[in-house]
Formats: C-alpha cells, sequence, structure tokens
C-alpha cells in the first residue's frame, strides 16, 4: 500500500526506445498531471527494476508549453528485456504528503553492434612478398577498444595475420581506433578475397563481433615497362589526371601526361578514362618496355536532348 | 504554309460561343469560395450573386507573374486592358528567375544576323515539327506555326522591355541552326535570388516586371489561385478566379479572359504521376525552393473540364525532365543550380551541395544499400535503373532515394569540404567512420526504412572487388579507378531531380484552353509550361505564348 496520499499520473509522450545498448543512454519524455497543489518544483525521479533503484535524481524542468519533460537515462548493463518502472516523487510541501506516480515499461539492453573499416589496401601484391593494411573498429556506443585484437583469415579460413588496435583515432573520424597488420600475399595468382573478424571480449560491457571483407590480386613480379602518354587528339597538349588501367594495374598521368606502370611479361587490355574525354580502348601485349600513345577526344558538353536515341 | 502573325488575326481565330448564360456559377478547385474576406466587394456577374462576391476586377486576369505571366501582362496592357497578375510566390519571377537565361528564338532575327547565322520562320517550324529528334517528334504543328512566326518580332519585343542579351549563340536541341542565347544576368545581386550562379533568366523577368509595372499592370503577389470560375460546371464562359492572399480569400473577376500561366505541374506528386507512375514524392525539383511547379493551372483547368495534350512529350525520354544531381548531399542538386550562402533563398535550401567533377568517385546506392546501375552514365537508361523497384514492399513504385557513397579519399580528390554550409546533415548528408554505421544513420523523410549496413558492406566490398579485378561484372562500369575504403565514409543525396514540364492542358494556335470534347473553353488562356503540345526547353516558348494569349484575350468580346 502507499504510504503517499496523491498520485501522480503519469504518461509517456515519447516512449522509449524497444531496444538499447546494453548500459547506453536512452531518451524519453513524459507528461505528468500534479495534483492539486503539487507540481515540479523539487521533484525526484527513479528509475527502478523490481525493488532496486537503477538510478535517479532531480527531475528535470520541462521547456514545452504542454509541460512534457525529457530525460536520458542509462540503459542497464545486462543484456536482455528488463521491466523497469520511472517514479517521480513530489517534493515534500507543507500540507501535503509527498505524490508519487509510477509509469512501467519494458526495454531490450542488446550488445553493443561493432563495425569494421579496412583501408590501404594495395592491390595489385606480387605474390610471396610482404604487405601491410590498416584496420579500424568502432564500437556502436563508442565504447574504448584499444588492445582488441582484429584477425585476418584466407578464404580457407587461416589465420594470416592479426593486429591490436591503438588508443588513437583514425584521422577524420569520431571513434574509430585502428591498427596497421602485416600480411604476404600467397603464392597463388589472381583475385583474393579475404576477411577481417573483431570479436571484443573482456569488455566491461557485451559487444557483439563483426567481420568484413577485402580484396587483392597477387601477380607475378614484373619484367618490363609500359609508359603510357595521354594527349589531346587535336592539340596534342598532354592531359594530366588522367586514369589508367592496364589489366589489374592502376596509375595515373602526372602534368607532363604521363604514366608509368611495371607488369609482368604478357597481354593486357588498357583503358584510360578521364570526365570530358573519349579515348580508345586496346589491348597491349608486352615482352619488352614498351610507350603506348592515347590520343584523347574532348567531348562536347552533355546535351541532354542527345541521349534520345529513336 | 499558313501564317499567323503578332500583330494579325488568325485565320483560324474561333468564333467565341455564346455561354453567357445566367445561371449558378461553378466553382472549379479545389477550396471552398467564401469566408470573412477583408477586401470590399465589387459586384456580382449577373446571375450569380448568391454564390460569389468579387472583390476585384480586370479585363485580364493572369495566374503566375513569371516568364509567360509577366509577357502576356504586358502584351495585354499594350493593347490597353486593364491586367491584374498574382502570384503564389512573396516574389515575381516563377522559375524563370532561376532560369540561366537561355531563350530559344530564330527566325532570322537581329542577334543571329550579328552571328552570321541565317534562318527563317520555316526553318523554325521544320525544325521544331522534326520526326527524328525527341524534342520535336510530338510537337503539336498548329502550336509550332505560331512559335515560329512569333520568334523575329519577339527577339525586339524583349529588347523593348529592357531585356539585355548577351552576345553568342548556340545550336541546341531540335534546331538545326544556332538559335540558343543568354539574357544578361540583373545587375542587382539581392534580386537574383541564386547570385554568382549564372541565373541569367532574372535578367528576363526583372526587365519584364518593371515594364508591365509601368504599363499600370497590377501583380499581386502571395496570392495563390484556388479555382477558376465557370458559369457551369463543364460549360459557359470563365468568369474569375478564387484566389487565397495574406488577408483571406480574394475573388477576381475576368472580363475578358483568364490566363493560367502556372508553370506547370512537376512538384505535384498526384499530377505528375499521371503521365509517369514512378515518379513518386522522392524526387525533388529543381526550383521548388523558389517557385514549386504546383500544377494549379493544370488542375483548376481539368475542374470545369480541360483537357490535357500532347502527353507524349512528358514521357519521351527527351530533355530535362529528369536529370541527374550534379550537386549532392543537399535537397535540390539540380545542375545549373547552385544556392550560395548570400542567397535569401539559403536558410531554405540550407546548403550549397558537393558539385562533382567526376562520378567515378562514388558509387550509388538504393534504399536498399544496393548499388543498380554504372553511375558514371547518365541518361534515361540511367533514371529507368534509379526508379526501378527496390524490394520495398510497402512501396512498388519509385525507387528511391539514391544515395552517393563516398570516402574521405574520394572527398580529397573532388576538394569537397563535407561539412555546412556545404552538405546539409539534417537528412541529406551523412558522415560516419564505417559503412555499417554510415548504414545506420540514413535517416531522410523518404527513406522509409532503415538501410541494412549488411547490405551496404556488401554493395561497397562488391565495388572494391571490381574495382581490384578491373572488370564489374554486375553493371559493366569501365571507370574502376579507385576502391571506397579510407574512413570516415558518407552517404550524400543524389536522388534525380526534376525539372521541366513537357506537358499539360491542351490549348488551340491562340492559346486558348480546349474541354474534353474539343471546344474552347471562352475566357480560358494558358501558357508556358502548363501548356501541352510544345515540349522545348527553355523559356522562349513561355515568353511567346504568354503574349498570343494576351493578344487574343485583349481583343476578345468583353
Amino acid at each position: 500500500m502507499s504510504k503517499h496520499a496523491t498520485v501522480i499520473a503519469l504518461a509517456f509522450k515519447d516512449a522509449p526506445p524497444a531496444t538499447v545498448d546494453a548500459g547506453g543512454a536512452f531518451s524519453f519524455s513524459i507528461v505528468p498531471a500534479w495534483p492539486k497543489g503539487l507540481g515540479p518544483e523539487g521533484a525526484s525521479y527513479v528509475l527502478r527494476k523490481g525493488e532496486h533503484r537503477l538510478q535517479g535524481g532531480a527531475l528535470p524542468e520541462s521547456d514545452k508549453d504542454d509541460g512534457s519533460i525529457a530525460l536520458t537515462l542509462r540503459a542497464p548493463d545486462e543484456t536482455g528485456e528488463h521491466r523497469l518502472t520511472f517514479v517521480v516523487t513530489s517534493a515534500k510541501q507543507d500540507g501535503h504528503e509527498p505524490a508519487e506516480g509510477t509509469l512501467p515499461f519494458a526495454l531490450t539492453a542488446v550488445p553493443h553492434e561493432t563495425s569494421l573499416a579496412l583501408w590501404d589496401v594495395p592491390s595489385p601484391v606480387v605474390r610471396n612478398t610482404r604487405f601491410e593494411i590498416k584496420a579500424g573498429a568502432k564500437c556502436s556506443a563508442s565504447c574504448g577498444l584499444a588492445g582488441k585484437v582484429i584477425e585476418i583469415r584466407d578464404e580457407r579460413d587461416t589465420l594470416m595475420g592479426s593486429g591490436a588496435l591503438g588508443a588513437t583515432t583514425a584521422p577524420g573520424t569520431a571513434a574509430l581506433v585502428f591498427t596497421a597488420i602485416a600480411l604476404k600475399a600467397p603464392r597463388r595468382l589472381g583475385l583474393h578475397h579475404w576477411t577481417a573478424s573483431f570479436t571484443p571480449s573482456e569488455l566491461k560491457l557485451p559487444h557483439s563481433g563483426t567481420t568484413s571483407r577485402f580484396s587483392f590480386v597477387a601477380v607475378a613480379e614484373p619484367a618490363h615497362s609500359v609508359s603510357v602518354k595521354v594527349v589531346h587528339k587535336e592539340t596534342k597538349a598532354p592531359i594530366a589526371g588522367a586514369q589508367v588501367r592496364i589489366g589489374v594495374y592502376r596509375a595515373q598521368t602526372d602534368d607532363t601526361g604521363s604514366a608509368r606502370v611495371r607488369v609482368p611479361k604478357g597481354a593486357f587490355p588498357l583503358i584510360v578514362t578521364r570526365v570530358g574525354y573519349k579515348m580508345p580502348e586496346r589491348n597491349i601485349e608486352v615482352a619488352k618496355d614498351i610507350r603506348v600513345r592515347i590520343a584523347a577526344e574532348k567531348l562536347p558538353p552533355e546535351d541532354p536532348f542527345a541521349l534520345w536515341t529513336a | 504554309m499558313g501564317k499567323q502573325h503578332p500583330s494579325g488575326t488568325s485565320k483560324e481565330d474561333f468564333s467565341r460561343r455564346s455561354f453567357l448564360r445566367s445561371g449558378a456559377v461553378a466553382v472549379g478547385g479545389a477550396a471552398a469560395v467564401g469566408g470573412a474576406a477583408t477586401l470590399g466587394v465589387l459586384g456580382t456577374r449577373q446571375g450569380n450573386a448568391q454564390d460569389i462576391q468579387w472583390h476585384r476586377q480586370a479585363d485580364v486576369v493572369i495566374v503566375g507573374a513569371g516568364v509567360s505571366g509577366l509577357s502576356a501582362a504586358i502584351e495585354a496592357a499594350e493593347r490597353g486592358v486593364s491586367v491584374i497578375a498574382i502570384d503564389m510566390n512573396t516574389d515575381i519571377g516563377g522559375h524563370g528567375i532561376m532560369s540561366g537565361g537561355q531563350l530559344h528564338l530564330g527566325g532570322g532575327n537581329a542577334h543571329q544576323k550579328m552571328e552570321g547565322v541565317e534562318d527563317t520562320p520555316d526553318m523554325v517550324f521544320r525544325d521544331w515539327v522534326r520526326h527524328d529528334h525527341g524534342a520535336s517528334r510530338y510537337s503539336d504543328r498548329d502550336l509550332v506555326r505560331v512559335f515560329a512566326d512569333w520568334n523575329v518580332d519577339t527577339y525586339d519585343w524583349l529588347l523593348k522591355q529592357g531585356v539585355k542579351y548577351e552576345p553568342g549563340m548556340e545550336r541546341s536541341a531540335a534546331s538545326t541552326v544556332a538559335r540558343q542565347f543568354r539574357t544578361v544576368e540583373w545587375h542587382i545581386p539581392s534580386e537574383v535570388i541564386a547570385p554568382r550562379r549564372n541565373r541569367n533568366g532574372s535578367g528576363l523577368v526583372r526587365p519584364l516586371a518593371n515594364s508591365a509595372r509601368e504599363k499600370g499592370v497590377d501583380i499581386i503577389i502571395s496570392t495563390r489561385m484556388k479555382s477558376v470560375i465557370r458559369e457551369q460546371p463543364l460549360s459557359g464562359r470563365v468568369l474569375g478566379i478564387t484566389a487565397e492572399g495574406p488577408n483571406g480569400p480574394i475573388n477576381i473577376q475576368a472580363n475578358r479572359g483568364v490566363l493560367l500561366c502556372t508553370g506547370g505541374h512537376s512538384d505535384n506528386v498526384v499530377l505528375r504521376r499521371t503521365f509517369d507512375p514512378r515518379l513518386t514524392e522522392e524526387y525533388q525539383v529543381a526550383c521548388s525552393a523558389y517557385s514549386p511547379q504546383s500544377g494549379d493551372g493544370e488542375t483548376a483547368a481539368m475542374n470545369i473540364g480541360a483537357s490535357l495534350w500532347a502527353t507524349a512529350n512528358q514521357t519521351a525520354e527527351s530533355g530535362t525532365a529528369i536529370t541527374k544531381t550534379r550537386h549532392i548531399g543537399c535537397q535540390w542538386g539540380y545542375n545549373s543550380l547552385v544556392y550560395e550562402p548570400d542567397s535569401p533563398l539559403f536558410p531554405k535550401v540550407r546548403a550549397t551541395g558537393l558539385s562533382v567533377e567526376d562520378f567515378g568517385d562514388v558509387i550509388m546506392v538504393k534504399e536498399n544499400g544496393l548499388r543498380f546501375y554504372d553511375e558514371t552514365k547518365g541518361g534515361y537508361d540511367f533514371f529507368a535503373a534509379c526508379m526501378s523497384w527496390s524490394g520495398d514492399p510497402e512501396k512498388l513504385n519509385g525507387g528511391g532515394p539514391i544515395w552517393a557513397i563516398f570516402d574521405r579519399a574520394a572527398a580529397d580528390r573532388e576538394s569537397w569540404k563535407t561539412e555546412p554550409p556545404y552538405v546539409d546533415p539534417n537528412g541529406w548528408f551523412f558522415a560516419a567512420d564505417t559503412l555499417k554505421e554510415l548504414a545506420g544513420k540514413i535517416n531522410n523523410p523518404y527513406q522509409r526504412r532503415p538501410m541494412e549496413g549488411t547490405a551496404l558492406e556488401q554493395s561497397v566490398a562488391k565495388f572494391n572487388a571490381a574495382v581490384t579485378a578491373g572488370k564489374d561484372e554486375e553493371f559493366g562500369r569501365t571507370a574502376l579507378n579507385f576502391k571506397i575504403e579510407k574512413p570516415p565514409f558518407y552517404a550524400a543525396w543524389t536522388t534525380p531531380i526534376l525539372h521541366d514540364t513537357l506537358s499539360g492542358l491542351h490549348t488551340d494556335a491562340n492559346a486558348r484552353v480546349v474541354d474534353r470534347a474539343g471546344e474552347v473553353i471562352p475566357g480560358l488562356y494558358c501558357a508556358g509550361e502548363s501548356m501541352g503540345g510544345f515540349a522545348q526547353h527553355g523559356l522562349a516558348r513561355c515568353v511567346i505564348f504568354g503574349r498570343v494569349a494576351a493578344r487574343h484575350a485583349s481583343t476578345a468580346q468583353a
């Protein structure tokens, strides 16, 4: 039986989310109906699970016309469904016993999601040579992940390398901690899809693991150079910033319109692209160092009516 | 060829049918008329006192003070009749003021002579009825004939209104000789709306508005037409309009005619889906922030029996009815339209957008996180892919939103600043440390369901593998130069944006609106983008048919 003389009627204006990160913040707002003679001044709140007090404090003031009060509280650390009660108690005022209002609700606390980013992955990579990638991890609630390990496995799930996350965040990111992982390219030539996995443990709060995939091409040792010169078809002026692809090899032309790539012996498709230009595609045969000249045709500004092909 | 000269009367001029029977007035719009008008009541038309109270009257009432409406207003005023023009916006200009100022006028005008271009009205006609061009195949040739014959006169007429032209001329669209040139941007930046971005259309509408006012035209802004009043629901003469202004309802009687110059229907989702059901609400429209293409004219006219015309033009897959966004990460990223922070409209548009130099720097995904086409392509096959079903079981039409996904390295290559005022993080641009996190952050009014983080991760992993291998097995993209891998990652709104309205109301060669039985609706005219039958991009058709409509209305029996 309540020891309080009167009841504060509570209702949600914005209900709490159904799920929230374990130990993470969640928000909701309530609309209290104060008994006559009582008001929000000096009122307090408590978040309870059963009879256990999880947190509490002074009830924030409302800044809304409807008297609603916005709160941000912390979810329980344990995962799973929690049946909670939000309790508001008025201040004791002369002539009145404190009034109390209760508002039960359910909240499911879930493990923190983690996610990965993998960058500076070189490709192609000469077979049997060492290379390095960067791997970063992020917690959905921005928990510290320093020291936790990211593993790299090949297509057969063989561990190829690993690295412990550092304490600093990657440039430009909010909370992505990262590490460099040394790897060795396989002997088998061709495209490889490897997997990074992250299974953080021994953190204060539960976290789910995650995986992410990256790819690279293992190639034979280069034997010859291909020098590509890209020029304007009419003016013969060099075209800088053109993207050159020779099979799986990539380069960009410099201010002289030139790019140079070392490749093994063999036949390769040569594709050069640059916005605003039309370039001939061709196949090249590399048995020695060669030079290729590409004449780029300047395209007229796009005419939307020209797209009509009837 | 039969010709119609601007200064003459068409030999095909329809005789006005007598619909001036007394009877109840029909209100052909969605909104009810009445309420507490704060304006004085002038009187009522014979026999209609019980239904309509006229607050104002003029010989010619023009709805829409854009390019066609202002041109019509001047033409009517020059012919000595009284003119009231209303506009729903807080300023004149319609989306003409946001235009690049391209005028497509030939026929052997003085500009062409200066540029050494030989042309005749007959050549204009032949070009714009070409069967082998998307912009002209579905033309109503009666309208094109009028257009062709008014070209030279309109070139000179605009000069008289104070419009100035830039030198130079180019050939475009269906024209086989150079006919397209630009007006000079208005000299007062605060009146340009999007200053310093070649909004030369301001140099057309500002002089036109000044000329109209000098000639006594009463331009009433912030006033939106609600309906066109006709004697009977589907018959009789058009008597005027009802409108809603800052002070409440205002009903304006038109002694000679109502001219609908409302600028097309591209913003009206229901109406535009009449032509193409794929164009659901996520597709934004180029000039909406200033002047929505509301379809008010079409709707009000259809409510009193008007018909549409040459609807094939709207879906002919030619021209700029739909365009690829050039500026991403903002709500309105139309190709040539950028709002700088000093634009008076900037508080509404909120971001300049990131101007894309090379679409090879991004991939595009649908709301489901999946790629759907070669991102470096454009055109109507690209748009069709954008609008293809994304797999949302609750939304079968539409296909969007479309998001450009890129990484920090791409932003550096493009010299993009991924922060306000360049992007709008309030729903149109998102940044995150990982791709999975990025997908979870996308929150936009048109993103109906969360984007799955794993779907986006897999899309990028597949694309990166294509870059690595040098072959895009899924979509055949050949520009495969850069992976998307370096954090942070970004999602920028890049859903195709709509622009031209290319079809609208059925009119005769005098711009008189025609009903579903093929009969002229007496007293009702239409010009500009709300008019069907001639799908030329740009301002010239708006000027000419505004003048054509006004000339006929001014000389019609009151």
